[in-house]
């Protein structure tokens, strides 16, 4: 009667193996829901993102709707951030900007984050010649200025359209080589883990230990880069915009205005604080997300 | 040890030829003629045209227009612009405006940065971390060129207080610029160095010491900073590479004439020559402080050996 007495066995150790499965990343969003920056970055992301899926229901204006007699008129009378150069209400352009800054930065995240994670997990897994080439090439790419490939790719292109797409290009260029790092560092440490030897041990072949051991526990610090990146390359997108090389009307987005408003920052600093202002709470919110969802996967460095 | 010397020169040197080939490709891709540039109007005589490609040796294929460039590089001549002007000595005028940029914003993040994350690490959960957080948090969140503009409208406009662009002011011409091209970084910095300390307080060599009757003062300056810096040393050292292509937009905004600027005008004007040389002299630096930080960690850090 083997199979009786085994049979409990088998069942209830499968039952712990599905629950510690569940619990890492159930114990990971227990920390994280426990954490109030958590919900302050929450919060904010959620009204981003509503005002660039729906701006009208955030603006009080039509931010095509400009009064020339009005021109950089101050804060007041229904403009709470004042009017620009043209006469438009700022408060309204900027939340009509969210569109763009958010959308380029996530547009260029999820690339780079795809790019990077596999060129780094690829180098960081084989190590020895494909890891030299790898890494070769990365620091080739980490090495040439942002502003360079950047300028240089959108005067090529840039001139067809908004740019959007040339500026998601010329971003993600410049942005996986960082994202490989990472990637390849975590992976290298895991890779070295016993149960990864464990794995070799019991006759696993090298993909699926890739696939089933080393990319979910390598996971936490590329999930960690992808989203502070967020907000660097929401930065990055209002860096060339402001030099006037990213993108262009009739887009609107926080850098552009920023590119329209400095010439003239001496007689009005409201049509540059205010676009700021939305950047800055977009990016801060981005860094708290990163900050915490850190702290929650790896809690030994939570202090 | 030498030989992981040897093999780290080795791939800076690959990554150099590396990144001067493709940083050569795609400034080849930038669209306008050289030829047509200098003749104006008009359209170019055709000996005038041949003899101008001639002499830049436009007409050769781009891999022999880069042998000759790579071989220029190692002679210390980076060719010359379709002016006539010597491109390393256009460098050489503009290279100690942005070594004095940088030297102030590295400054900007060694006083601030360390001290900020020390404080912030020593008064941990006190009212003085929550100000450094703060403070950390909106430098590294606020763009830098907004920084740039309301420092230049209070300090430079309203108060008078520094020089709001240009370099005749002497060595007071370089602390905004250098403050604004340093704030993220130094809020980096002391991020870091927070972290860092706070976890190396909790190691046992350091209760070690506060066990044998050291004064706090030296438990800390001694055994827990000096082992808590290594990260942001390797930090700053990596730093120092990236602050020299980073200037370009705050050597614009306060018109410093560096190598940023020039960059930013090599770009607009379409001169190939100057920016492949400059842009060069940015990987370079880049690169170099890329591998004296591996070699340097090496150093500081006794734990790790290399076969």
């Amino acid at each position: 009667m083997p199979e009786l007495v085994t049979a409990p066995e088998v069942v209830k150790q499968q039952t712990i193996a599905e629950g510690k499965r569940r619990g890492h990343w159930g114990a990971v969003w227990r920390r994280l829901s426990r954490s109030p920056l958590f919900y302050v970055s929450a919060v904010l992301l959620v009204v981003m993102v509503g005002m660039a899926l729906v701006p009208a229901l955030f603006a009080p204006a039509d931010p095509h709707e400009c009064d020339l007699g009005d021109t950089l008129a101050g804060a007041g009378g229904g403009q709470w951030l004042g009017r620009d150069l043209q006469g438009c209400d700022v408060f309204s352009r900027s939340v009509y900007g969210a569109r763009a800054s958010l959308g380029i930065g996530i547009a260029v995240s999820l690339v780079t984050g795809a790019l990077g994670g596999v060129v780094g997990a690829a180098a960081g897994y084989f190590g020895g010649p494909v890891d030299a080439v790898l890494s070769r090439i990365t620091e080739i790419f980490l090495a040439i200025p942002l502003l360079l490939g950047a300028s240089v790719l959108l005067t090529l292109f840039g001139s067809k359209g908004s740019g959007a797409l040339t500026v998601i290009v010329a971003l993600s260029v410049h942005g996986w080589p960082q994202v490989a790092r990472i990637t390849r560092s975590a992976v290298m440490e895991t890779k070295q883990q016993d149960y990864v030897l464990a794995a070799a041990a019991i006759g696993c072949s090298r993909v699926r230990a890739l696939t089933r051991h080393v990319v979910p526990n390598s996971l936490g610090p590329w999930l960690v880069v992808v989203t502070t990146n967020l907000g660097v390359f929401i930065t990055y997108e209002s860096i060339i915009s402001m030099l006037g090389i990213g993108l262009r009307p009739p887009t609107i987005s926080w850098g552009q205005m920023i590119h329209d408003a400095q010439a003239r920052f001496l007689e009005a600093i409201l049509p540059v604080l205010g676009p700021a202002l939305f950047l800055s709470v977009t990016v801060l919110a981005f860094i708290l997300l990163g900050d915490v969802v850190r702290d929650a996967i790896d809690p030994r460095i939570h202090s | 040890m030498s030989r992981y010397i040897a093999s780290r020169v080795l791939q800076a040197v690959l990554v150099l030829v590396g990144a001067t080939f493709v940083i050569f490709v795609i400034t080849f891709a930038l669209p306008g003629d050289p030829v047509q540039a200098l003749a104006g109007e008009r359209a170019a005589d055709p000996a005038f045209a041949e003899a101008i490609r001639a002499r830049y040796h436009l007409d050769e294929p781009l891999v022999q227009q880069y042998g000759r460039f790579l071989f220029g590089l190692v002679q210390g001549d980076l060719g010359q612009t379709y002016s006539g002007q010597d491109v390393a000595a256009l460098i050489g005028q503009r290279i100690g405006v942005s070594a004095q940029l940088a030297a102030f914003a590295l400054a900007f993040q060694i006083v601030i940065g360390v001290s900020g994350g020390v404080l912030s690490a020593l008064r941990r959960n006190g009212a003085a971390d929550a100000g450094v957080r703060i403070l950390t948090l909106a430098g590294l969140s606020v763009p830098f060129f907004v920084t740039a503009f309301v420092l230049q409208l209070v300090l430079g406009v309203k108060f008078g207080l520094l020089p709001v662009a240009g370099v005749e002011g002497g060595p007071l011409s370089y602390v905004m610029p250098g403050f604004v091209l340093g704030s993220l970084s130094t809020a980096y910095v002391a991020r870091l160095t927070r972290g860092q300390l706070v976890e190396t307080l909790r190691a046992d060599y350091v209760r070690m010491a506060t066990a044998k009757g050291l004064t706090r003062v030296r438990v800390v300056a001694h055994h827990a900073l000096r082992n808590s810096l290594i990260p942001v040393v390797t930090f700053l050292g990596l730093e120092v590479g990236a602050l020299l292509s980073g200037a370009v937009i705050t050597e614009s905004i306060f018109n410093l004439p560096g190598m940023g600027q020039a960059m930013a005008r090599a770009v607009y004007l379409g001169e190939r020559t100057t920016l492949v040389g400059v842009v060069t002299v940015f990987v370079l630096v880049y690169v170099v402080a890329n591998l004296v930080v591996d070699l340097l960690y090496a150093v500081l850090d006794p734990r790790i050996r290399y076969a």
